[in-house]
């Protein structure tokens, strides 16, 4: 498999932190990319730098055999570079069938001037995305939602939003930003399932931001750990779970993060390592 | 001692010592103005646009009680101090921290409010003063004299007070708990709250200090300045002061102090050598420089999602939207409106039908601000520039270019739009507060110098009205139907925007700036999409205006309207079009319909705070509740079921899509 995206030796700074020091990645075409690691291990930052959203302060990075460094996070999106936000705020004005809407801006931009003055291709133009956006909206079976404000929403409904959208903006590479953040334990496994799904009718690629990993590694191929703005290891996800530096820094001992809650056993050791999976929403806050 | 310094080359500029003496002089009141700007952003954030009055209206009671009571200065001076403490504390209490989580747009609105409030009191106080030759009461008689420079003992009080005063308040903040205190307040409210710091009592004393700071500059300037201070205290003195607080970052005093002490020099070096347009136009540049070079990471942007609308218009469903008769709503509003709008002045006299003409010309003005800060959530305090920018481009392409009216009208919203597009350009970097100080900035330097130039308004103009064949609008009444054509093109050309894909990228940026880049929205194209529609909408209503004046010069289009407009759009209810058009008639009714002076400013401004502090969502706010209550009789009629899915499952994920 080729490299659809490299990112190589890419430093970022804030302030006398080193947030990313000189880390490489390369996502293969076609594959499903596993990005974890602790609070403050720069995978967030990382994931500014391929979305355009934070400019390196070194390092350099091509999408399909262009050198993206200096393009714009609408020009990186254009050319189907697609990334979610781990809060999934979108746009609080706006409904859900607006938001979905505006997302068929890739296929189908709007023009200022005939929209102003309310030409007939403007008319035409918005008809056909209504049309697009409501098939979406069926097939993520928002129906119920679909004029609702996404203010209102939970962030489980949002994020199924958020997804809606990432259909119509056809991925290439798709940047998902700990999707299972803010979803409840019980529908993570659907939102596996959702994913899966996702990637088979896109045909994207994927690098995955994620704190949850039982879904993680029911959906990576291969999965990249960092640690303090460097890069820890690297391996299939049978690997990773067992990499002695990955273990120390981030998993811990104990197998019940590994494993789905439920499966808990005894504790042993030090508190930290048998947190519960319920109580975790609130320790898996990114600070960003 | 006549000291001059002249460059010779490239240009002949004469720098004379009394000028960059007197320029440290007034730029020291410039500065301590600044500070007081500065405090009250620290601990609001927000820019106080009646920073100036504050004082304006303390200085007028020193006035009354040393020219009228025969009090002793230095015993009306402290009362006067003490008023002002009290005026600020009473600003905080009774508005501030009511709109405590409010956007910031709506507390910056609510200052001008108490601007013109305060306006009144000083009017009021001045007009009861009989004795005016006594001029105003000084503290001592003092003079110093350097050559042709005569400074007044107020000036000499501001050369020795201004520094010590900027030391003491920069050493409070960095050395006192209590100092430190209000800056951690300032920094982040609810994490000063968490650690125990009682940010309200804190904000109080705030504003009590930026009070008295106030009253004491205008103190100081008064006696070089005669009984009316508050015309001096205006939007140009309120433009210095703040190009002096944007350059030191609205954070740093002492640079405050160097920057005031900077631009005062700067000015009047300049207006030695040039006339007093050219001052504003460096001044301009300058401000504009410094927001350019040092906003990015200079100033945090804690209120990048604090311009949303106070109330989001909730839409209604699918199928409720469907129904004819719900869809015919607007229309037949629009209907209603234009045959009442039609109608009216069939009886009124020819000046009566003229003040609808202005409400007319305003209102597309007012819409203008609907869809840059309603629909893109971009403040400018700038539109009265565009405005006096269309009137001026419709009156030389009709006059001395001989171009058909309705072409000109149309070349003159063209010309609007290609200003404000570059206006929006340093948009994209500034936001928020910096962006309305960057564009109150623009407003002026259009006033005193871009309309004031040969080829647009120059000394004044007379903009006939058009006639086409046997169609003549030289009739008031005449015209008045034609600028209500102009209005309904302007509200069509809102709804347009409003209700299609670029309205919702408008929308989309204005929310959430990086998730509409993530869907490919360009943000750069949209902003400055929304500076056109504006600049457009604005220069339009100008040229309207205009032609309906008849006669007008640079003094038509004040900075203070700038204001106005904003007010309107806000009593209207900011994204709502009718609220607007209504918001309009208000504000410019009212206005002309009162007779006294200072009335007008008590009616205008007790009305803008009533309706902020109660009716945040204004005029659209009733407006979407009566249609509301529509929808529901008819959608009841119509027989559809809508579900209140309040209760709905949180999240609906499907396994296979």
């Amino acid at each position: 498999m080729s490299a659809l995206l490299r990112a190589e030796d890419i430093g970022v700074r804030y302030g006398g932190v080193r947030a990313l020091d000189g880390v490489s990645i390369e996502v293969r075409d076609g594959e499903v990319l596993g990005l974890i690691g602790p609070n403050g291990a720069g995978k967030t930052t990382l994931f500014e730098c391929i979305a355009g959203f934070n400019r390196p302060a070194t390092g350099r990075i091509t999408f399909a055999g262009e050198d993206i460094t200096s393009a714009t996070p609408e020009q990186r999106a254009a050319r189907g570079l697609i990334r979610s936000f781990q809060d999934a705020r979108l746009f609080e004005s706006l409904t859900v069938f607006q938001t979905v809407l505006l997302a068929q801006e890739k296929r189908q931009p709007s023009r200022p001037l005939p929209n102003v003055f309310a030409l007939p291709s403007t008319r035409r133009a918005e008809r056909a995305r209504a049309e697009a956006a409501d098939a979406l909206i069926d097939t993520m079976g928002l129906g119920g939602y679909r004029d609702r404000l996404v203010s209102e929403l939970s962030t489980g409904t949002r994020r199924i939003t958020e997804l809606a959208c990432v259909l119509a903006l056809e991925p290439r590479l798709l940047l998902l930003d700990e999707p299972s953040s803010g979803i409840a334990q019980r529908e993570v496994e659907a939102l596996g399932a959702l994913l899966r799904r996702i990637k088979e009718v896109t045909g994207c690629t994927m690098l995955v931001i994620e704190h949850d990993m039982p879904l993680i590694m029911g959906l990576a191929d291969r999965i990249v750990a960092l640690d303090s703005g460097r890069f820890l290891a690297e391996g299939s996800p049978r690997q990773i779970v067992e990499h002695p530096e990955v273990v120390r820094s981030y998993l811990g001992t104990g197998t019940e993060t590994v494993h789905r809650s439920g499966t808990i056993r005894p504790r042993n050791g030090r508190a930290r390592r048998a947190r519960p999976l319920v109580a975790r929403p609130a320790a898996r806050q990114e600070t960003t | 001692m006549e000291y001059v310094f002249t460059l010779h080359w490239p240009i002949t500029f004469e720098v004379p010592v009394v000028s960059v003496v007197l320029g440290a002089v007034v730029g020291l009141s410039y500065a301590l103005l600044a500070v007081g700007l500065i405090l009250i952003y620290r601990s609001t954030r927000v820019i106080n646009l009646a920073h100036g009055e504050m004082g304006a209206l303390a200085a007028a009671v020193v006035a009354v009680l040393v020219n009228e009571r025969g009090w002793a200065y230095w015993t009306a001076a402290l009362v006067a101090l003490v008023v002002a403490g009290f005026l600020g504390a009473l600003v905080e209490l009774v508005i501030i921290r009511r709109l405590f989580r409010a956007p910031r747009l709506i507390v910056l609105v609510a200052t001008m409010g108490v601007a013109q409030l305060f306006l009144f009191g000083t009017y009021f106080l001045n007009d009861t003063i009989d004795n005016r030759l006594a001029g105003f009461p000084s503290p001592f008689d003092t003079r110093l004299t350097l050559g042709s420079l005569v400074l007044q003992p107020g000036e000499l009080t501001l050369l020795v007070t201004v520094p010590l005063i900027a030391a003491a308040l920069a050493a409070f903040f960095r050395f006192t708990g209590f100092g430190v205190a209000v800056r951690a307040a300032a920094e982040n409210a609810d994490s000063a709250r968490l650690v125990g710091i009682p940010t309200r009592r804190i904000s109080t004393f705030v504003w009590v200090t930026a009070g008295v700071l106030s009253a004491g500059t205008a103190l100081m300037l008064a006696p070089g300045r005669g009984l009316t201070v508050t015309e001096s205290l205006g939007p140009d003195l309120l433009m210095r002061a703040l190009a002096a607080a944007v350059l030191a970052r609205l954070t740093s005093l002492p640079r405050a102090v160097a920057a005031g002490l900077a631009i005062g020099v700067i000015e009047k070096v300049v207006a030695w050598n040039y006339a007093v347009g050219e001052v504003e136009l460096v001044l301009f540049v300058v401000v504009m420089a410094a927001l350019l070079v040092q906003h990015r990471g200079a100033v945090r942007d804690t209120e990048a999602s604090a311009w949303q609308l106070s109330t989001l218009v909730r839409p209604l469903p699918r199928a409720v939207q469907q129904l004819p008769a719900v869809r015919a709503i607007s229309w037949v509003g629009l209907g209603v409106a234009l045959a009442v709008a039609v109608a009216v002045p069939f009886g009124l006299s020819n000046s009566q039908i003229f003040l609808l003409t202005s409400v007319v010309a305003f209102a597309i003005a007012g819409l203008s601000v609907t869809v840059l800060t309603g629909y893109s959530g971009q403040i400018s305090l700038g539109q009265v520039a565009f405005f006096g920018i269309g009137a001026a481009v419709s009156y030389q392409l009709t006059v001395e270019l001989y171009v058909p009216f309705w072409m000109a009208l149309l070349l003159s919203g063209v010309a609007g739009a290609a200003v404000a597009v570059l206006v929006g350009i340093p948009a994209l970097r500034i936001r928020g507060l910096f962006l309305a100080v960057s564009t109150l900035a623009f407003a002026l330097v259009t006033q005193k110098w871009l309309l004031g130039q040969t080829w647009m308004a120059g000394p004044g103009v007379i903009a006939p009205r058009p006639y086409w064949g046997r169609l003549d609008f030289a009739s008031q009444h005449a015209y008045y139907n034609l600028a209500l054509a102009g209005l309904l093109v302007a509200v069509l050309v809102c709804r347009n925007t409003l209700r299609s894909g670029v309205g919702r990228n408008l929308m989309a940026v204005r929310d959430n700036e990086a998730q509409a880049a993530a869907f490919t929205v360009p943000v750069v194209r949209t902003k400055l999409t929304a500076f056109a529609i504006s600049g457009f909408l604005a220069a339009f209503g100008g040229a309207i205006y205009g032609h309906g004046v008849e006669t007008f010069q640079v003094a038509s289009f004040p900075v203070s309207d700038s204001l106005r407009v904003v007010s309107m759009t806000i009593i209207g209810g900011l994204a709502s079009i009718p609220g607007t058009v209504i918001g309009a008639f208000v504000v410019v009714g009212i206005d002309r319909l009162v007779e006294v002076q200072y009335l007008k400013l008590l009616s205008t401004s007790v009305g803008l705070l009533v309706l902020l502090l109660y009716l945040p969502g204004g005029i659209g706010q009733l407006l979407y509740a009566g249609r509301d209550r529509i929808v529901a009789v008819l959608t009841r009629r119509a027989g559809i079921e809508v579900s209140a899915d309040a209760d709905a499952p949180a999240v609906p994920v499907r396994a296979e899509p």
